[in-house]
């Protein structure tokens, strides 16, 4: 600070009084208050002028040494305001920096310069052209002058110029005394609001730093802790939009983890681009960071080469932009990206201190991501635990537990206080209460008592639907000495349902063969129902019964069945009531509208409402139905009639699973009898055979695309044996089969209801493809179907929210090719051998990741191998169809593939053509 | 209708049976006849020579593979000379041409 209270001077300029000190003092208590007023350096240096006049000057310049060596005039203030056009053109006449002499010599040197008498010709000498300034000074009549440096700490930055025009006044030391002191105090206010300005921006990053050190520190995981990083920093920083990027390691792409958008921002095009672009390295701003390992620095993102998502940008109103890598022990795990709606310089200083937040970042990352392996191989490890150990019961020779396991407690739901008490009396009290046979294992108990060295195993069904393998040894030492008795039980509810469900599986295929013999046997529609009513009456349910819609309105009961013979006068008494005006007959009529219904239990309500009277109701009463399905038959959008199947077993009920086989069957014998009314005779077996034993619709399957083409030759009854199927075998998981049986006609039928529901069957025990259809290749081998055998290939697609895995086997069928968005082609799993004839047939899994836009189309041979005047047609020629049909949607592609195919025949295929494509959208 | 032609040789190893045509679902039958007579010679080798056959479908596939378990079970040597592009690549994509004898050339048989 300068010495307030020297040296004496005056404001006046010729005589010094006693009073001005005081004047003096006030004025630079004044020019000390205005100039810390602001910290914006152009303000304060104004005020200073303003302040000189007429104090100290009548006419004050303020200049600033520019960083490339520059003098400008940055303030200028005059005691006539009329003077300020001239000022505007005194400023037009740039300095000359080199001057040895007035503002430039100040400037150099330090030093205050003193002109007691001045002239415009000398004021006129330190700028470039001094002939073209002196006319413009000579009208204000200097008299006198002086120029004192803006210094501060070491540095002289300025220079202010006072210069005595109208007044007269004549300069003197203590005036200069003064004019120093205020110039200092000026340099001062002007480099604290420049180091306040720099400190400013310094906390802020710092603050930015901090606050993304705390949220590191805080959060328990990447998505808790990045929407705040990205805020901290875009909000600290002043930055709008902030992106974070995470390499993801399969696809070796970056993929946008999340994105922080400013309040007032509305770039959601942007943001949605932002979330769904993966970028290889090098593509991008992120790529670019990636490649490199450096950060980098988008002035405008609009006049960048490489900024794929410019026109986002431009929509949101995004220009700046910057980014820098998150790296961790040197390798760079993701990227982190900010946007401004200005264009902004580079920083380097902001980049420099965004590189060791990257490192932290990086390595919080890197930390969570070994923390979720840790979580997810212990949370695999105790699951095995779980999944393996048997609940284990240890009892003395005198009756006490000696030990058990959780599973043990937590299988059979004891008590604490039942297992606390270590009596197996209790134990067993509890436990008999849930058996479904309590005699049986009470009994079983009581007889390994008695005979302690007696080992033991069996099956127990519990009252709530489980079934627990129970095997049980003694405990004997190497003496010979019974220590006591060991239990081990384990659940085997779920492997128990698979064998049922694969048992009814095949009874189903059976089932599904035999009517699609029925439907050929006969173009009688009556014929064919009542076959219908007879089969499903003597397997699925007791009561079949054919209604037929008739064109009028009116119904016709076509057929009626019951399993017992005995029961037939009973049905054929219903005949006699007119279900109208019943809850059968509104039910009817909804079931004429397409509808299904599933009755799983039948209640007396529910009879009375079908009835007419008592005796309606007695006639039902004696059949005595249980559950019931109502299901229409619907052929190519017409409603022929309906089925009713009732089961009248106590304890036999429907449920979907039943509903949904019944309205299969209800479809494939509807398509049958409208087959038989719209094809001649052998084109109506053929037809009928095909259409039964494909899968009726394409489910869906979310995350890709589907379209299957079948194509059946048209020779008579030479039925061929190509078939497909596609169902879900898990919450993620589908299966897409396609495959080929030999044989012809009725043969081939049979054969490929078997394939079918065996893999149907088989994926609910096994997930792996190669299981599968090692499977079905025992199950053909044990079916013994006379040498018959089948191809195929089984793929199964796991699709998760980011990836789609795909995996197949294959037995000696062709295999599937890919086909990739930019056309290559390849091939998609490994050779395997034909099911069917080999006890140990070798079958792999390939798997791989389907990227969007990949293709995979899976074929039979009559595709391939299909001949016409050209030879045969060969994979090559499949391979660069397909490379020509990337980009096209499933359906397109087959149609194409199955239009050349035929044309190559000249339209008279030899072989059935099936295909099915399913594509990853991009 | 295909055409198929069937010559039975014998040779000092065993039966040689020269097939040219097409073994398809309407020519299998006849070469089954004659394929069981060979067998039934007691011949300790049945060949089938595939290199004059210009079409195999699954019938004959199926002809091939009855014939291997018949020849395994009697403890009896079927082998095949390997046939063209077109039948040879049926025989790949099945996994056959791993399973069943093949050879490319009958003087490989002596052996």
């Amino acid at each position: 600070m300068a010495d307030m209270s020297s040296p004496a001077g005056s404001i006046d300029l010729t005589e010094v009084q006693p009073g001005d000190t005081l004047q003096r003092l006030e004025f630079l208590a004044e020019a000390t208050a205005l100039l810390n007023a602001s910290l914006d350096h152009s303000t304060t240096l104004a005020s200073v002028a303003s302040l000189a006049v007429p104090a100290l000057a009548d006419w004050c310049i303020v200049y600033m040494l520019e960083d490339d060596g520059a003098i400008s005039r940055l303030a200028m203030a005059h005691v006539d305001p009329s003077r300020d056009a001239l000022a505007r053109e005194i400023r037009d006449i740039p300095m000359d920096p080199r001057a040895d002499r007035g503002v430039p010599k100040v400037l150099r040197t330090g030093d205050p310069e003193l002109r007691p008498d001045a002239t415009a010709a000398l004021l006129a000498a330190d700028v470039r052209e001094p002939g073209r300034l002196q006319p413009l000074l000579e009208p204000l009549g200097i008299t006198s002058w002086m120029c004192v440096p803006m210094s501060a700490r070491g540095r002289t930055f300025g220079a202010i110029s006072f210069v005595s025009t109208d007044s007269g006044r004549r300069y003197g030391a203590a005036d200069l005394a003064l004019a120093v002191d205020l110039a200092g105090r000026a340099a001062l206010a002007v480099d604290n609001a420049r180091l306040f300005g720099e400190q400013q921006v310094r906390e802020r990053r710092q603050h930015a730093q901090l606050a993304t050190v705390r949220v590191l520190a805080e959060a328990t995981s990447l998505p808790e802790a990045a929407p705040r990083i990205l805020r901290a920093v875009c909000e600290s920083l002043d930055w709008e939009v902030g992106a974070l990027w995470i390499v993801d390691r399969p696809t070796d792409r970056l993929r946008c983890a999340e994105i922080w958008l400013g309040p007032g921002v509305a770039a959601d095009e942007f943001e949605a681009a932002t979330r769904t672009t993966r970028y290889p390295p090098g593509l991008g701003l992120p790529g670019r960071i990636w490649e490199s390992g450096e950060p980098a620095w988008i002035e405008d993102v609009l006049n960048d080469s490489n900024f794929p998502l410019a026109p986002a940008a431009a929509k949101g109103g995004l220009r700046g932009a910057f980014g820098f890598p998150l790296k961790s022990a040197g390798r760079v795990i993701g990227v982190l990206e900010f946007f401004s709606r200005d264009i902004r310089e580079p920083d380097p200083d902001l980049l420099a201190m965004m590189a060791s937040v990257g490192g932290q970042i990086g390595q919080f990352i890197a930390s969570k991501q070994a923390e979720e392996d840790v979580r997810f191989q212990k949370a695999l490890l105790e699951s095995q635990n779980e999944a393996t150990i048997d609940g284990i019961l240890v009892v003395s020779p005198e009756g006490t537990m000696i030990s058990f396991n959780q599973r043990f407690i937590d299988m059979w739901g004891i008590p604490d206080a039942v297992a606390d008490s270590r009596s197996d009396q209790a134990a067993l009290r509890f436990v008999l209460d849930k058996l479904a046979d309590p005699a049986e294992f009470r009994a079983r108990v009581e007889y390994l008592y008695e005979h302690p060295e007696e080992r033991s195993r069996d099956e127990l069904r519990l009252r709530d639907g489980r079934v627990f393998d129970r095997w049980s040894a003694p405990l004997i030492g190497e003496d010979g000495t019974i220590y006591g008795r060991a239990w081990y039980f384990r659940d085997v509810t779920e492997l128990k349902r698979a064998e049922e469900i694969l048992l009814e599986s095949t009874q189903r295929a059976e089932l599904l063969a035999e009517a699609s013999a029925l439907f050929t046997a006969s173009l009688n529609f009556s014929v064919v129902m009542r076959g219908l009513a007879d089969l499903m009456s003597r397997t699925v349910g007791d009561l079949c019964i054919v209604d037929a819609f008739e064109d009028d309105g009116s119904v016709t009961r076509v057929a009626a069945a019951h399993r017992d013979p005995g029961r037939g006068e009973l049905v054929e008494e219903l005949k006699r009531f007119d279900a109208s005006g019943t809850t059968v007959g509104s039910i009817l009529e909804a079931v004429r509208e397409g509808r299904s219904f599933l009755f799983e239990e039948i209640s007396e309500d529910t009879l009375r409402g079908s009835a007419h009277n008592e005796e309606h109701i007695e006639v039902l009463r004696a059949l005595g139905p249980v559950s019931a399905i109502v299901v229409p038959l619907v052929a190519r959008g017409r409603t022929l009639g309906s089925i009713l199947l009732a089961s009248t077993t106590p304890g036999r009920t429907f449920d979907r699973e039943d509903l949904s086989f019944v309205e299969d069957l209800a479809r494939r014998a509807a398509l049958a009898a409208d087959n038989a009314q719209l094809y001649g005779e052998r084109a109506y077996v053929a037809r009928t055979l095909q259409e039964s034993l494909l899968p009726p619709n394409l489910p869906h399957i979310p995350g890709v695309e589907l379209a299957a083409r079948f194509q059946a030759v048209g020779r008579g009854i030479e039925v061929g044996g190509d078939f497909y199927d596609l169902f879900r075998t898990g919450t993620n998981s589908w299966a897409i089969v396609i495959g080929d049986v030999c044989g012809k006609g009725v043969e081939a039928a049979k054969l490929t209801a078997l394939a079918r529901y065996t893999m149907r069957g088989a994926a609910m025990q096994a997930q792996k493809p190669s299981r599968v259809l090692a499977l079905l290749n025992q199950a053909m081998l044990e079916q013994n179907t006379n040498g018959q055998f089948c191809t195929a290939s089984y793929l199964r697609l796991r699709i998760r929210e980011d990836e789609i895995r795909a995996t197949l086997a294959c037995g000696g069928h062709p295999m599937p090719l890919k086909v990739t968005a930019e056309g290559a082609v390849e091939t998609f799993g490994r050779k395997g051998t034909l099911l069917g004839v080999f006890p140990d047939p070798e079958i792999t899994d390939y798997t791989a990741n389907l990227m969007p836009g990949d293709t995979l189309v899976l074929y039979t041979d009559g595709v391939t191998e299909a001949r016409g005047p050209g030879g045969v047609f060969g994979e090559e020629r499949l391979r660069s169809l397909l490379s020509e049909c990337a980009g096209m949607s499933p359906a397109a592609l087959a149609e194409r593939v199955e239009h050349e195919v035929l044309r190559f025949q000249e339209d008279d295929p030899g072989d059935d053509i099936a295909l099915l494509v399913v594509r990853v959208p991009r | 209708m295909s055409e198929i032609d069937v010559q039975v040789r014998s040779e000092p190893w065993g039966a040689m049976l020269v097939l040219s045509g097409e073994l398809d679902m309407s020519t299998a039958p006849a070469v089954e006849q004659r394929l069981k007579a060979a067998e039934g010679t007691g011949a300790a080798t049945v060949v089938l020579d595939l290199r004059d056959l210009s079409f195999l479908d699954s019938s004959g596939l199926r002809l091939i593979t009855e014939a291997d378990k018949r020849a395994r079970s009697a403890g009896r040597r079927l082998a095949l000379v390997r046939g063209p592009e077109v039948v040879n690549r049926v025989f790949e994509i099945t996994g056959l041409d791993d399973r069943l004898d093949v050879v490319d050339d009958p003087a490989q048989l002596a052996g």
